[in-house]
């Protein structure tokens, strides 16, 4: 993974650039990890998951295992 | 867990932020504002959105933008116009817009590395880290009374997977609601009032038109939706190219009819947190 392409790619989502500001050439691997990172940044419901199954209703009925 | 650190920012960093509230707001709202105009104007004349969600694989690639486009029967071209949204990334553009409109690039560019690491980005994170600089945590919850028929509406639209107790689309909003009448804990994040906008019903408290930027989570996260002055401005990851509704705007108002954050047939966001960069 080049981690410099998928970076820039991180960057130019935040930034709001359009996906065609992609600097590396058609077929490159540097253009695919750019996309990568451009694409990286969004809701993640797998991490999201996770959490959720501290709070699942069958393990939530003691205290403790209220909101993590 | 959060990997938010504790105390992540130095008092002048603080009272820095402090001070530049009002530009942060100004600017973070315009950009929103902007941006929606800019989806209306595209969408107007184009039929298709300008902004596609970054979750849809088949609009991850200009091939795949363009097949998905002349299926349509639009322009192939319109492919190279096309900015990847999610509900976070809109929420970290505004405020990154904010940021450096005052001068603290520095500051956001902390708490983006810290949203980026493990490409988490997780929208609980942010409005942590939004907490650590001043901002307010309000927890929302329109009719807490209703919190269980709530949560077997989630069960029933949304069945976990296979060999999973839990779906992240759910809210758990009678196990959160206890959780921080109790605690003040809204899964990791301290909540610093939860009456202000709680019990409102359909009727949202005038004040919070008076808020000048805020970022909203839904459902423990699943859901990211910035706003301003009382409307939600979201942007959502999965629609297709010729929904009207990639982003929308709509007055926060979770249970009426128009109102905001939007739902779909299986998202039903009903309870949350809204951080705020100081009381109303």
């Amino acid at each position: 993974m080049d981690s410099s392409a998928f970076d820039q790619g991180v960057a130019a989502a935040t930034d709001g650039l359009p996906a065609s500001a992609n600097p590396y050439a058609d077929g490159t691997a540097e253009h695919e990890h750019w996309i990568d990172g451009y694409h990286s940044v969004v809701d993640h419901p797998e991490d999201i998951e996770e959490r959720g199954d501290v709070l699942a209703p069958t393990k939530a009925a003691s205290p403790e295992n209220l909101s993590g | 867990m959060t990997k938010v650190p504790a105390q992540m920012f130095s008092g002048s960093e603080i009272q820095a932020h402090r001070g530049k509230v009002p530009t942060i707001a100004a600017k973070a709202a315009q950009y929103l504002d902007d941006v929606y105009a800019d989806h209306l104007a595209f969408y107007n004349r184009w039929g298709v959105s300008k902004y596609y969600g970054n979750r849809r694989k088949d609009y991850q690639t200009r091939a795949g933008r363009v097949a998905a486009l002349q299926s349509l029967g639009k322009p192939a071209s319109l492919a190279d116009q096309q900015v990847g949204t999610a509900c976070i990334l809109l929420a970290m553009q505004c405020l990154k817009q904010g940021f450096a409109a005052a001068g603290l690039s520095t500051i956001w560019d902390k708490i983006h590395a810290v949203l980026k690491v493990d490409n988490a980005f997780l929208g609980t994170d942010l409005q942590l880290m939004l907490q650590q600089l001043g901002w307010k945590i309000y927890y929302w919850n329109p009719n807490p009374s209703k919190n269980d028929a709530w949560d077997e509406d989630d069960q029933r639209l949304s069945p976990p997977k296979a060999g999973k107790a839990w779906n992240p689309v759910w809210g758990g909003h009678a196990l959160r609601y206890k959780s921080v009448i109790d605690r003040r804990v809204y899964y990791e994040t301290k909540v610093d009032n939860a009456s202000a906008l709680v019990n409102f019903g359909t009727a949202p408290p005038a004040a919070f038109k008076n808020v000048p930027i805020f970022i909203g989570i839904a459902h423990a996260g699943y859901h990211v939706f910035p706003g301003r002055r009382g409307d939600v401005i979201e942007a959502h990851s999965m629609r297709n190219l010729d929904a009207r509704d990639n982003l929308e705007v709509a007055p926060f108002n979770p249970l009426a009819s128009g109102g905001a954050p939007r739902w779909t047939r299986t998202e039903k966001y009903r309870s949350g947190l809204i951080a705020v960069p100081q009381d109303f």
